[in-house]
């Protein structure tokens, strides 16, 4: 365990701000990634990093010192991006409907600057493609580091369910982008 | 022919533990065997080096930045006292310490005045109201 980010929820569970500043500043970036790439939508994700750290806030008292202070962010993390990807499903659900009576398809997202750039721009619908699990252990594994010890405490499966994950996830992948390749 | 379909179920054994053998994530016995397989077998060498490529992929994706305002604004949602306000505090806490050591700095130089009265006039001639026209004046050598 991190000491020091023990040290800082706890005091944040005392109600020290500062510490809880410094665990922002510790994390924020690392969960808007991960969160931006699960949903492919940064400014969602902008809004959920800011819903993680009020959790956090709300119930630092409550964490127990049996597993990292990393993970605990990234499973309220998950959990958020699921909550909110099952919204946007139904969102998108309704509006087809919506058109189907004629009316205007409202956007589901605004165009993302940061995900400008051809092969950005594949490797991002590509991420997309994946399905949620897969694409949620991909990202925590490649992008955030977690090991799978760590992975399999925040999707809330066993470590070879984890392994399966990623071994699927990542020839998927390859097979989306050898796609993608071929058909440019 | 037999030696033929033994490799290729030896693959099909390897193959899906190979994103583990990437990420360090087998026990040395298993790890041991990927090895040795690799070192023989060039379709799944190629498989392996396939998936590094994807994740050298994913890894080079820009990050995303914060706004600047990011915490303040959580701050802001959670009710607390926001980190510019917090900001507002430091200059003042600064202005506080100087003035304090001012104050002692007078009274020292009030205490170290000369009693006997006797007139400093060689450095009496400081510009009105600098530094050295409030220290003279304080000393008793301007009137």
């Amino acid at each position: 365990m991190n000491d020091a980010d023990y040290v800082l929820i706890q005091a944040t569970g005392r109600g020290d701000h500062g510490a809880f500043e410094e665990l922002m500043l510790r994390y924020q970036h690392r969960l808007l990634n991960f969160i931006a790439r699960r949903l492919g939508d940064r400014y969602s994700a902008e809004d959920l990093t800011q819903e993680v750290f009020l959790r956090v806030l709300k119930t630092a008292g409550q964490f127990e010192p049996r597993g990292k202070v990393s993970t605990w962010l990234f499973t309220i993390a998950y959990h958020l991006c699921a909550d909110d990807l099952k919204r946007r499903r139904r969102q998108a659900a309704l509006e087809l409907d919506c058109r189907f009576q004629g009316r205007s398809l409202a956007a589901l997202g605004k165009p993302d600057p940061a995900l400008q750039g051809e092969w950005v721009q594949m490797i991002s619908r590509a991420i997309q493609v994946l399905p949620d699990n897969q694409r949620a252990a991909l990202l925590l594994r490649v992008q955030s580091e977690l090991s799978y010890a760590e992975i399999s405490e925040v999707l809330g499966v066993s470590v070879a369910s984890v392994e399966s994950l990623l071994f699927r996830a990542r020839r998927r992948l390859r097979e989306i982008l050898d796609g993608q390749r071929k058909d440019a | 022919m037999a030696n033929v379909r033994t490799h290729e179920m030896r693959c099909q054994k390897i193959r899906p533990r190979l994103t583990a053998y990437l990420d360090q994530e087998l026990d040395v016995d298993t790890r041991q065997r990927v090895f040795e397989h690799l070192r023989h077998c060039a379709v799944c060498r190629g498989e392996l080096s396939a998936y590094e490529e994807t994740d050298a992929l994913l890894k080079a994706l820009p990050k995303i930045p914060i706004p600047r305002s990011f915490r303040s604004q959580v701050s802001a949602a959670a009710g607390m006292e926001t980190p510019r306000s917090r900001r507002n505090v430091v200059p003042t806490r600064l202005l506080e310490r100087l003035m304090g050591f001012l104050g002692e700095l007078l009274v020292l130089m009030e205490r170290s005045r000369p009693r006997h009265g006797r007139v400093l006039e060689e450095f009496g001639d400081f510009p009105p109201m600098s530094m050295g026209h409030v220290y003279f004046k304080l000393l008793g050598g301007l009137r």
